[in-house]
């Protein structure tokens, strides 16, 4: 599989990454808050 | 970056490199095209909404545990002449059903036996376990045949019961159960040859034949607890079920608390990784990134069949790759659920937390099989009026229903669908109540309680948006 077909095809496969979305965002929301306690601790410590 | 965060970074990269496979979706072989109102894949946003609108509600209004010990009331006794009487009932179909498939017609469709193990026995008593309790266990028939001969023994040499020679290996604990499901799962959905009625019946023959030998080796009761594949997958639905048979008493509690009072046996996580996976790779292997012209089966396929490997074979092959590829996928996820919380909370190990919390996924487990496996019991279940009535496909006609039909008006394809969602929404809900309850009675604080299971959330909704991805990319 070539970079250019997945481009060609994009409207046929672009909704399945959508099923992705909900997983990212929470992993990403979930990291971020993970990130500020760090640093609020790392801080803390200072 | 810490070992969780790099693991969660992996599988986001993973999922969409793994989504981003070009092909439109293909039609799955029992559901009909459905008119939705909203795109399919809102419904994974709407359920990951709900499921993170759970988990606060859990975290604010749930503040100490409530279900480590199941609430239970008694609401009826049965005669205990109904055990061996539902145990000869279960040997009886199970010899008739064989018998048919040895002696009958050897086309799959016409033949009772495919039918009886794949719909009624396999999906229907799964569904029948979660609404009426552990019903297998009483007809199960190998355990009813080993009752038998153990109760003949007393009577032929009075004060001497059939002892089990040997002690049940601890380390074993459900091992034997996740790899004979995990067997089961590949004649299923692998094997070429599995709807060949002899094939099967021969199988089954020699199931029971090895249940029996484990069964006198190391006791009814113990190794049908652990070892006997389908007493384990099936009691583990039953543990949700509002009743409980027990001792000629009926208990009704409340539904899915009964599973926390699961054993912590060695093979557990693999058990339901297994369920789990098997029943995923079930709708995955039927998908578009599956299936297909230059898709994963054809290329897996390729490779084997480059190697010198018989096409048949080498179909096999790709098969086993991806049932294991999506039991390993299963693993991974509840992994990087106990890995987060063990990083987020408290001095616990993985390995306890793993243990700890595996009931979580039986939920799961039974929301998967609803989910997969409805449509293929509201319709291929009807095939059981005509096939009963003409097990053999001899053209008899025992019941005068050997005429009736499948009704495919009988649900819509759109009820399927909300049935679907439904049922996955609720069981990731489900378990992540349990989840909730069971972190309060490991942490000694709320506030870290709820943090544990920040990770757990993420895999719910891992878990629930693959499960919907799956549904949506085979119909």
């Amino acid at each position: 599989m070539t970079f250019q077909p997945i481009i060609a095809h994009f409207g046929h496969w672009y909704f399945q990454i959508l099923y992705a979305v909900p997983v990212v965002v929470i992993v990403g929301a979930l990291s971020l808050q993970s990130w500020r306690e760090n640093r609020a601790q790392r801080r803390r410590r200072e | 970056m810490s070992t969780p965060r790099r693991l969660a970074a992996g599988l986001s990269a993973g999922m969409l490199g793994w989504l981003a496979f070009p092909e439109a979706a293909l039609a799955h072989g029992l559901v009909g095209k459905t008119d939705l109102p909203i795109p399919r894949w809102l419904f994974a946003w709407a359920a990951a909404i709900v499921l993170v609108a759970s988990f606060v509600a859990l975290a604010t209004l749930w503040p100490r545990a409530r279900y480590q010990t199941p609430p239970e009331r008694q609401i009826g006794r049965y005669p205990r002449l109904l055990d061996p009487i539902c145990g000869a009932i279960g040997v009886a179909l199970f010899v008739a059903v064989t018998y048919a498939g040895i002696a009958g017609h050897q086309e799959a469709t016409a033949n009772i036996l495919p039918t009886w193990i794949y719909v009624i026995f396999w999906v229907g008593l799964a569904f029948a376990s979660f609404l009426f309790g552990d019903i297998f266990r009483a007809f199960n028939p190998w355990r009813a045949a080993a009752r038998l001969v153990a109760w003949l023994t007393g009577l032929v040499r009075p004060g001497r019961t059939a002892a089990e020679p040997l002690s049940y290996p601890s380390w074993l604990g459900r091992w034997p159960a996740a790899l004979g499901l995990l067997g089961f799962a590949w004649l299923e959905l692998v094997y070429v040859n599995k709807d060949v009625p002899q094939t099967l019946a021969f199988l089954a023959l020699g199931y029971a034949a090895l249940q029996l030998i484990g069964m006198s080796l190391y006791g009814i009761e113990l190794w049908s607890s652990r070892a006997d594949a389908f007493s384990v997958y099936f009691n583990l639905f039953s543990r949700l079920s509002w009743l409980r048979w027990a001792d000629g008493r009926i208990y009704r509690r409340p539904p899915f608390v009964g599973v926390v009072t699961l054993e912590i046996l060695p093979g557990t996580v693999a058990l339901l990784a297994v369920m789990i996976g098997s029943t995923s790779f079930d709708g995955f292997s039927v998908g578009s990134v599956w299936v297909g012209s230059g898709q994963l089966f054809s290329r897996l396929q390729d490779f084997f069949t480059n190697l010198g490997v018989a096409v048949e074979t080498a179909s096999e092959l790709a098969g086993t790759v991806g049932l294991l590829g999506m039991v390993l996928v299963i693993a991974g996820l509840y992994r990087i659920g106990v890995i987060g919380m063990r990083s987020l909370g408290g001095d616990h190990d993985a390995r306890e937390l793993s243990a700890r919390f595996i009931h979580t996924l039986v939920p799961i487990s039974l929301a998967y099989v609803v989910a997969h496996y409805f449509s293929l019991l509201a319709y291929q279940g009807q095939a059981i009026s005509y096939l009963a009535s003409d097990p053999l496909g001899d053209g008899s006609n025992i019941f005068g229903t050997a005429s009736s039909s499948i009704d495919y008006n009988v649900v819509s394809a759109n009820a399927i669908w909300y049935v679907q969602v439904g049922a996955l929404i609720l069981g990731h809900v489900a378990g992540l109540t349990l989840a909730h309850d069971r972190a309060l009675a490991t942490y000694t604080r709320i506030r870290e309680a709820t943090r544990s299971q920040y990770w757990m959330l993420a895999v719910m909704v891992g878990f629930t948006s693959l499960g919907l991805w799956i549904l949506s990319s085979t119909q």
